[in-house]
């Protein structure tokens, strides 16, 4: 038998930069499908400013659910940013693809754990679209409706929500994307997740415009926490939100870290890939 | 000497989904599903010592890839068990992963938009190489390979070939004590097969890697392995030195001329004629008896030849030869 060899923590952590590398060079070797992606968010935010500026005027004030038109639309504008630079493809669908086509096979023969190698792969993906993304619609937001004021450290701890949303989302969509070991389609709860996010997610309606009790509902779910919040903060800072979002974040991190390897784990054994 | 792959009595079974046509099928299957039980490997014992070349071999559906999947832990058994390398699969699949290569020949592994180098630079990253082992390992397989030309070209303009030996070179590029070849040539054309069988072969002699290869074709398992394994609906058949087994079973090869003028009398002076067309002649030749030199000058001298194919039966043709002439003794298990 061969002896059992120590981890390395550092040849790890190596491994899975490696993984968020390739991901990287490999998305950002299409600079055009990029681009083209951002026109379609650029759009939505025009649309966004058109609707809210004919509600702020009908309204009469200057804020509504405490945030001015500006913050609103850099509000609505990041979160779509973030949200669309995670997805096409989604997370769940690359493992659907790399399940039905027997890439799986190779993927979970590797020397990794095979759902942080998928974290660090997906970070890597989406990194060239989220800055492209967020440059743009920076660029939209500054047209419509002018700066606003941010502070150095908002904007440190709202990137550190951001990192812990697109690690909860990463982990809800991967599991969704991991039950295609158990049933033959997983398209529909994507679907299903999508919509509720872009409901519940803030990403047409900020969650300070919520009635009380759905907003307080809406705040502690996984779908809020993922994006909106995090352009929320990144807008308009407040210590006390701050604080709420972390402990949300890391109570869904945990729980979907569990669902995650437990879908692993399960359907690992009733892998079924019959034949060649 | 203990073997290196040992298979104690494995089974693997599926439960496979059943559902009728129709509405009311479909309706009545989501709420009372109907399972039927496939038995892919079923009892199953072998043992493959350090530095042989194995080819396991079967039909469609015989239940090869479902026991190297087993044998790589990419699928658990139903019952029995194995050990590789002292480890066991299903439990130490990332350990284990270390010390062997795969290739399935029908699945890429390369990043498609991405030159080879790319992926052969994430994998030494991903299998722990150091740099200079890398370079030296790269260097060893660009010349065995003739990769040097292919490395910096995006994956998606290589042709199946080229394509098919970075592949290969991904997978032995940790220098793995034994690889599980899935179908390595499928596809590909008779100079790429060659490269890659001479590759396969020079890394077994002069490495000591152990060989478990699947194949449909039948050169693959003559010219690769010294035994062989056969499977057939999930049982072992045969198994014994690919000598034997060539000797006994793949005794017949069937010859395709292909004609510039239609020809009307045939009179062969080997073989048995199994297709007669105007253009088109097709003829099994017995190896053990007969002569293919023959057939071929008789055909060079009396027709104007366009082509000529030389077919191996295959593997299903085998299989059947098999049960039909009931020698399932000796070295058959």
């Amino acid at each position: 038998m061969i002896p059992l060899m120590r981890i390395s923590w550092r040849r790890e952590i190596l491994k899975y930069l490696e993984a968020a590398r390739i991901s990287f060079r490999s998305r950002a070797a299409y600079p055009i499908t990029l681009l083209s992606r951002l026109l379609t968010i650029g759009l939505r935010i025009w649309i966004f400013y058109a609707v809210y500026s004919a509600t702020y005027r009908s309204v009469g004030g200057d804020q509504i659910g405490g945030l001015s038109l500006a913050q609103l639309l850099w509000v609505l504008a990041l979160t779509q940013s973030f949200q669309a630079s995670m997805r096409p493809p989604s997370i769940s669908t690359i493992v659907e693809e790399e399940i039905r086509s027997g890439e799986f096979a190779y993927t979970v023969c590797r020397p990794f754990s095979y759902v942080i190698y998928h974290l660090a792969s997906h970070i890597g993906r989406s990194l060239p679209t989220l800055f492209v993304n967020v440059c743009g619609v920076c660029a939209v937001c500054l047209v419509l409706v002018g700066p606003i004021s941010v502070s150095t450290s908002s904007v440190g701890l709202g990137l550190l929500c951001l990192c812990l949303g697109i690690i909860i989302d990463f982990l809800l969509t991967f599991s969704i994307g991991l039950s295609a070991l158990w049933i033959e389609d997983t398209f529909g709860a994507f679907i299903l997740y999508q919509k509720t996010q872009l409901v519940l997610g803030g990403q047409i309606l900020p969650l300070t415009m919520f009635p009380g009790l759905m907003r307080s509902i809406a705040e502690r779910l996984p779908f809020a926490v993922s994006f909106y919040s995090a352009a929320h903060l990144l807008v308009d800072f407040d210590y006390p939100l701050f604080w709420s979002v972390i402990g949300v974040q890391v109570f869904w991190i945990l729980a979907g870290a569990l669902i995650a390897q437990t879908c692993f784990r399960r359907g690992m054994r009733s892998v079924s890939i019959n034949g060649g | 000497m203990s073997p290196i792959i040992s298979v104690n009595n494995l089974c693997k079974h599926f439960n496979v989904k059943e559902r009728g046509a129709g509405i009311s099928s479909a309706l009545s299957s989501f709420f009372k599903p109907r399972y039927r039980v496939v038995q892919a490997v079923e009892n199953i014992s072998f043992e493959v010592q350090a530095g042989e070349r194995v080819a396991f071999i079967g039909p469609n559906g015989a239940g090869k890839s479902t026991t190297i999947k087993m044998l790589t832990g990419i699928l658990f058994p139903s019952s029995g068990s194995m050990d590789v390398l002292g480890y066991n699969p299903s439990e130490q699949r990332k350990e284990l992963a270390l010390h062997i290569g795969i290739v399935f020949g029908q699945r890429p592994q390369l990043w498609y938009h991405l030159p080879a180098i790319d992926t052969l630079r994430f994998l030494a990253r991903i299998y722990e190489l150091n740099i200079p082992t890398f370079t030296q390992r790269l260097r060893e397989l660009s010349v065995a390979l003739e990769l040097e030309p292919l490395l910096n070209v995006p994956v998606r303009k290589l042709s199946l070939g080229q394509r098919m030996r970075c592949e290969v070179a991904a997978s032995l590029l940790h220098r793995p004590k034994v690889i599980f070849l899935d179908e390595p040539t499928i596809g590909l054309d008779v100079i790429a097969k060659q490269q890659i069988r001479s590759f396969i072969r020079e890394l077994n002699e002069r490495d000591q890697t152990t060989i478990f290869l699947t194949s449909h074709d039948a050169s693959d398992i003559e010219l690769l392995a010294q035994r062989t394994i056969v499977i057939g609906a999930g049982r072992l058949l045969f198994d014994d030195s690919t000598e034997n087994f060539v000797r006994t079973y793949i005794r017949s090869k069937t010859i395709e001329i292909i004609l510039r003028q239609p020809s009307a009398e045939i009179r062969l002076p080997a073989g048995r004629l199994v297709k007669h067309e105007p253009f088109r002649i097709m003829v099994e030749v017995d190896t053990r008896t007969e002569s293919i030199e023959s057939l071929l000058s008789y055909a060079v001298n009396h027709f104007q030849i366009q082509d000529i194919n030389i077919y191996d039966p295959d593997m299903e043709e085998v299989i059947r030869t098999m049960y039909s002439e009931n020698r399932l003794t000796g070295s058959m298990r």
